[in-house]
């Protein structure tokens, strides 16, 4: 293993079903067949494909919030799988989730302060509730929201505040390694901006490794420093996204880089003028 | 002022003058349309672009007059379908207007279909419903419809309930639905937005099919520019209940005069970037701030607290939505105060 891998995935397989129902066995499906990939601290790693490709699946997998059928997960040399449910739990300081529905990712009866402010009430050093406030104010700033978003409900944001909220709950615990899945994929197109923009500096002041999840290609290309392809659970090309969109070689790759909707035409005709595909 | 005037009276399918809607809520009157102004002519592909809270779903709600009805505060100005004004129709007649002139398809197509039913059986029932057709004879309209929309075994899908169809496949089976009556227009309420990438293009180049073999005019609704940039002949670009922009496709994308729509055209990507170095990882062009609170809306320019170009006067004149000059027979318009000052000198 190289000294820079920071997550590494090898052979991960999800299955349902298949298991003695009331009657019958239960039909058997494979969400995720073979997924193998590492990630590098420090990148930003991309994970496409389309619905029921198993992205959000191995995302999850990797936090051990679906738990997988076979294959392991090695975070900093340490194999995830062996974990107990405790050591689990005080290793999620270290990995956090920013969800895509930021609507649902947060209880609507609680204040959004007091969400984010609970993680570090469970796992935080110090209980000193006067500190734990302040900090989480801290992080609201860092996101970009106001102190007084402290004591606001969930459905008093907007779409993008949300988010920026979810990502500060994400961060509080001081993470080194942030799974997002699809954050902004239910955002406007200037907020999906601003979102991108907040997540490239993060990374940068918090040196954060992240594995971003999403179906729109067009913002992997900037954001991602290397990419892997995702098709009926299966891995079907890896490489660094300037590659990737130079030199697409799976047909399905082909099929989603075209996809994409320029203000030239979709990039299959893009690609066409320079005799790329 | 009147889009209509330099076109022809019989082409002009809907033609929308000073529409302006309020709705009540708890805290307030919200705005969400303000002197709305465009047409749809036959065989035209329109878009209308904007964000959420932008006012596009407010803009079909209003033509299709599904409004809350208890909760209008105003609702005035012209809406004209083929000649007859919606505002002043009673619902009998409305029904007549709708699914038969215009029809509609929503954005998810789970909940325009109704999962106890087989999608045949409900396409069978529209045309039974609005036009003088037997069931059998409405089966094999429905049929071929089926057939038009790309789907390979119209028969196994015609017996088919709604959660047995993929996403791609249902929103298929309520646009065969939409196109039962042979209406004039067609109204796609972001028709493709929880779609995948790939499945999007298939659908939309159905949306361009059917404007071609059937003369179906389509209004569509996005908040992408790249969908209007794929299929639509003329955009309006809306922002916090306006019309800001309004005129032809290539000339929106080739000389966008809107901040609004100019920075709105900076956020999607360009992906020509690829073929060049040192672009990736920089950061994205970005609007800063949000849409204005509905309830109090600024008092000039709806945008100009996000805009980089505005100036004082901008935040005290309301801008007029008015036509470019410079431009040879562009029906191009703009609502922007900077725009009509240039206007003057």
């Amino acid at each position: 293993m190289k000294d820079n891998t920071l997550i590494e995935v090898k052979g991960l397989q999800k299955v349902y079903g298949g298991k003695k129902g009331i009657f019958l066995p239960t039909k058997k499906v494979t969400a995720v067949k073979d997924v193998s990939f590492s990630i590098r601290e420090g990148e930003t790693f991309g994970l496409i494909g389309e619905s029921g490709s198993g992205k959000t699946t191995v995302g999850r997998m990797i936090l051990r919030l679906i738990d997988p059928t076979s294959g392991s997960i090695i975070y900093k040399g340490q194999s995830l799988m062996d974990l107990s449910k405790k050591e689990m739990a005080a290793l999620r300081k270290e990995v956090q989730i920013v969800f895509q529905d930021s609507g649902s990712a947060f209880n609507p009866r609680k204040t959004i302060g007091s969400q984010i402010a609970h993680s570090l009430l469970k796992f935080g050093d110090n209980p000193d509730s006067q500190l734990i406030r302040k900090e989480t104010i801290h992080m609201l700033e860092v996101v970009g929201l106001r102190a007084d978003f402290y004591d606001r409900y969930p459905h008093e944001l907007s779409g993008g505040q949300r988010q920026r909220a979810g990502i500060a709950r994400a961060l509080i615990l001081k993470p080194k390694f942030l799974v997002l899945d699809e954050p902004v994929s239910a955002l406007d197109v200037s907020v999906k901006a601003q979102i991108i923009n907040l997540l490239m500096e993060l990374q940068k002041e918090f040196n954060l490794t992240y594995l971003f999840i999403a179906h729109n290609l067009d913002l992997v290309a900037y954001f991602c420093d290397r990419v892997a392809v995702l098709s009926k659970g299966e891995v079907i090309e890896t490489s660094s996204t300037m590659e990737l969109f130079k030199n697409p070689k799976h047909e399905m790759t082909k099929k989603l880089l075209s996809s994409i909707l320029t203000l030239q035409g979709d990039l299959g005709e893009v690609y066409r003028n320079r005799n790329v595909i | 002022m009147k889009f209509a005037a330099s076109l022809k009276e019989e082409n002009v399918l809907l033609n929308i003058e000073n529409l302006s809607t309020k709705i009540k809520t708890a805290d307030g009157t919200l705005t969400v349309l303000e002197d709305v102004n465009f047409t749809v002519e036959k065989g035209e592909i329109m878009a209308i672009v904007g964000e959420s809270g932008s006012g596009k779903s407010m803009t079909i709600n209003s033509i299709l007059k599904l409004l809350p009805k208890n909760l209008i505060e105003e609702y005035k100005g012209s809406i004209e379908v083929a000649g007859k004004d919606v505002i002043a129709l009673n619902e009998n007649k409305m029904r007549e207007i709708r699914g038969r002139r215009i029809s509609l398809v929503a954005q998810n197509a789970m909940t325009s279909l109704d999962p106890s039913y087989r999608v045949g059986k409900q396409i069978v029932e529209i045309i039974v419903e609005k036009t003088n057709k037997t069931k059998s004879q409405a089966k094999e309209k429905a049929l071929s419809l089926l057939g038009q929309m790309g789907i390979d075994d119209p028969e196994r899908i015609f017996q088919s309930y709604p959660h047995q169809l993929s996403g791609g496949l249902r929103q298929r089976v309520v646009i065969a639905m939409s196109l039962a009556c042979d209406p004039d227009l067609i109204i796609a309420d972001e028709p493709t937005s929880a779609l995948d990438p790939t499945v999007q293009l298939q659908v939309l180049d159905l949306f361009t099919k059917i404007n071609r073999e059937f003369g179906t005019a389509i209004l569509i609704i996005t908040h992408d520019f790249g969908v209007v940039a794929r299929i639509a002949h003329k955009v309006a670009v809306m922002y916090a209940g306006q019309i800001v922009e309004y005129g032809e496709v290539g000339d929106i994308i080739d000389y966008p005069e809107h901040p609004y729509t100019q920075s709105l055209l900076k956020c999607i990507p360009d992906m020509d970037w690829i073929f060049k170095e040192g672009v990736h990882k920089k950061p994205l062009f970005q609007i800063k701030g949000e849409l204005p609170n509905l309830l109090e809306l600024p008092q000039g320019c709806r945008f100009s607290s996000r805009c980089h170009l505005a100036k004082e006067e901008c935040h005290v004149t309301k801008p007029l939505l008015l036509k470019k000059q410079h431009r040879y027979k562009s029906n191009h318009s703009v609502r922007c105060v900077l725009n009509e000052r240039s206007h003057e000198r």
